[in-house]
């Protein structure tokens, strides 16, 4: 009788390779290492198996024992200038009082929250008030609605990988070889960038630091002398626009100065494109009447920029903000190029524009964002990953519980989306509105931007 | 200040205490020249080892105790190493680093130093991204899920590369 006739009579199936790696390496549990040695014993094939992988790592090990060297600490304390000791910026020194600063202000809610309770219960025993008509703003303190979907962060952790492992080896995200067309893939590549630069997640933490900072290379190399990122063709703003905000979201966690001349020079490109009315339209050189769509990535690229130093660019982002205003309608809605006018709906245009008006108009932003709530509580979930990324953002921005449970479903609906198995597990699905334009690698960034 | 554990040296170097510094410095730095002479750098190791403790310093409000001290150097170490690899855009050959090696070898006798020869060469055969799954496990001791976390890859495209790595390695010594 063979040995796998013997274990296939024993009822056991040969177990995989790596199984059998990580047995010999002490990686299992032991429940599955009993199973291994169970399975050994009667089959000669994987004992054999078993044999070679700790020869080979026997073999390995034989190396001469791990090198003294000489003490590097003096030398590289000398390369520490002596004012990073003493005076760390502000935004660092808060780290170390951060845990102390969130028990303060868990006592300080605790105390208001008892307060409150207590003032509700004085206030319904003086009036009789048995209906205790503070009780849904007291619930609303003592639980507030937090929605956070189940297994986002294994959503977001899988798509970053899928996306990690789909990057060319020049840095980019070929938009071509997924269903998309070659002229995007500047666009495309900067999408995919900026899911891997979540606001809470520096290159430092971020295990893809080298994925992003191929991309960011990539991206650099493809701006001509005029500042532009890509080629020129109908959507260059676009690619433009989304490859300068993530060079400068880049700029903003990583502080290479070394990005900072082709960051400058695509900052300068888009000052040169914006249009006398304060917006900017398809290429720079067309035209067109500005329109919104694309002018929010040129906005945000200039505000972002503004953030980190560029004060000269304030009145033309005044400019810009005046026109923007001048394109939401009564209702809070954004409109494409004209007020009240938009061939694509107004939900992402308004969110969008939320985004940029977010602490510069409190009242309007206030209004655009209970017009997006009845906007979404109105829809069905037709998927559109453009459309939720911006959605569930600009709703985060808001208090509401409303925005809050509309954030959570929205996201329920997403992770429900993510294909879990195949080569392209980890990935979204390209079939929405958009996806001629940015393919696969399209849907999945903005899937996981949406998530973050 | 020996006895503080890595968390607490972090907190006193986050606090501006140099000695603190020292002494992490000194208590990882060996494990670290290791780990890049393996991964192939042999004559920038104490460069590269350099260049992760600026890296922690830079970074050291960022560090958060929730995670494990090694597996933030080993995360800052390889994106070190990956960066030294971008600018200088060319990998030393195998020839020359055996060759820089055998300038240190020691005298083990011809059997010891033909056996390291073929590990050595034979890690060096492997692509970059099994080589580092390679180096950490069976030379820094990090367990697959350290590893997973320092790369930002799945345990189980640990365990795959692993043996991927090894069936590679055997394939070398049998030629």
């Amino acid at each position: 009788m063979s040995d796998s006739d013997e274990t296939m009579r024993l009822g056991t199936t040969c177990p995989p390779g790596d199984d059998i790696m990580a047995y010999v390496q002490g990686e299992l549990a032991s429940d599955e290492r009993a199973g291994i040695e169970r399975h050994c014993k009667v089959c000669a094939a994987c004992m054999n198996q078993l044999a070679i992988i700790s020869g080979t790592i026997a073999r390995m090990k034989d190396v001469p024992a791990s090198v003294k060297t000489r003490d590097l600490a003096p030398d590289i304390l000398a390369r520490i200038p002596a004012r990073d000791w003493a005076n760390p910026p502000l935004s660092l020194r808060i780290y170390v009082y951060l845990p102390q600063l969130v028990r303060i202000a868990a006592i300080i809610l605790v105390l208001l929250t008892a307060g409150v309770l207590i003032f509700a219960k004085i206030r319904a025993d003086r009036t009789g008030d048995v209906q205790i008509a503070a009780a849904p703003h007291v619930k609303a303190i003592v639980q507030p609605v937090t929605i956070m979907p189940a297994g986002r962060d294994t959503a977001i952790a899988d798509g970053l990988a899928w996306l990690a492992t789909t990057q060319d080896s020049d840095g980019s995200w070929d938009a071509a070889k997924w269903g998309a067309k070659q002229e995007h893939t500047v666009g495309v590549t900067a999408l995919s960038l900026l899911a891997f630069l979540a606001e809470d997640s520096g290159p430092v933490k971020n295990a893809h630091a080298e994925t992003i900072d191929r991309g960011v290379r990539y991206l650099v190399g493809q701006q001509d002398a005029g500042g532009r990122f890509g080629p020129v063709c109908d959507n260059s703003m676009y690619n433009h626009g989304m490859a300068t905000v993530a060079i400068l979201k880049y700029l903003r966690t990583d502080h290479d100065q070394d990005l900072k001349p082709a960051a400058d020079s695509a900052v300068n490109f888009i000052c040169k494109a914006q249009k006398e009315s304060g917006g900017w339209s398809y290429s720079s050189e067309s035209a067109r009447e500005a329109n919104t769509s694309i002018s929010i990535w040129q906005l945000q690229s200039l505000m972002l920029a503004e953030s980190l130093g560029r004060t000269d660019l304030a009145p033309r982002i005044d400019r810009s903000l005046v026109w923007l205003r001048g394109m939401v309608d009564g209702s809070g809605r954004m409109g494409y190029s004209r007020t009240g006018e938009s061939p694509d709906g107004h939900d992402t245009l308004t969110a969008a524009g939320i985004l940029c008006l977010l602490g510069r108009d409190s009242s309007r932003t206030k209004q655009m964002i209970k017009a997006l709530e009845q906007a979404v509580a109105g829809q069905g979930k037709t998927l559109d990953y453009y459309r939720w990324y911006f959605l569930t953002h600009a709703l985060k921005t808001s208090n509401d519980d409303v925005s809050k449970i509309a954030v959570g479903q929205l996201q329920q609906t997403l992770i429900a989306q993510q294909s879990r198995t195949g080569p392209g597990a980890g990935s979204w699905e390209t079939d929405d509105r958009w996806s001629s334009a940015g393919g696969r690698i399209y849907a999945t960034s903005m899937a996981v931007l949406a998530l973050e | 200040m020996n006895g503080h554990s890595d968390f607490e040296l972090m907190d006193l170097i986050r606090r501006g205490q140099k000695e603190a510094f020292l002494v992490l410095v000194r208590r990882h730095q060996d494990p670290l020249v290791n780990l890049f002479r393996r991964l192939g750098a042999y004559t920038d190791a104490e460069d590269l080892v350099q260049e992760t403790f600026l890296r922690l310093f830079k970074y050291r409000f960022k560090y958060r105790p929730d995670a494990k001290f090694t597996t933030f150097l080993y995360t800052l170490a390889r994106h070190a190493w990956a960066d030294s690899l971008r600018k200088v855009k060319k990998h030393e050959t195998i020839s020359e680093r055996l060759q820089a090696e055998a300038t240190g070898a020691d005298t083990d006798g011809m059997h010891r130093a033909q056996q390291r020869m073929d590990a050595q060469s034979a890690l060096h055969v492997l692509p970059e991204k099994l080589r580092v799954v390679v180096v950490m496990s069976l030379y820094q001791g990090l367990g697959y899920e350290e590893i997973s976390e320092t790369l930002g890859i799945p345990v189980g495209t640990v365990k795959s590369r692993m043996f991927l790595a090894i069936n590679r390695l055997k394939e070398e010594f049998d030629v």
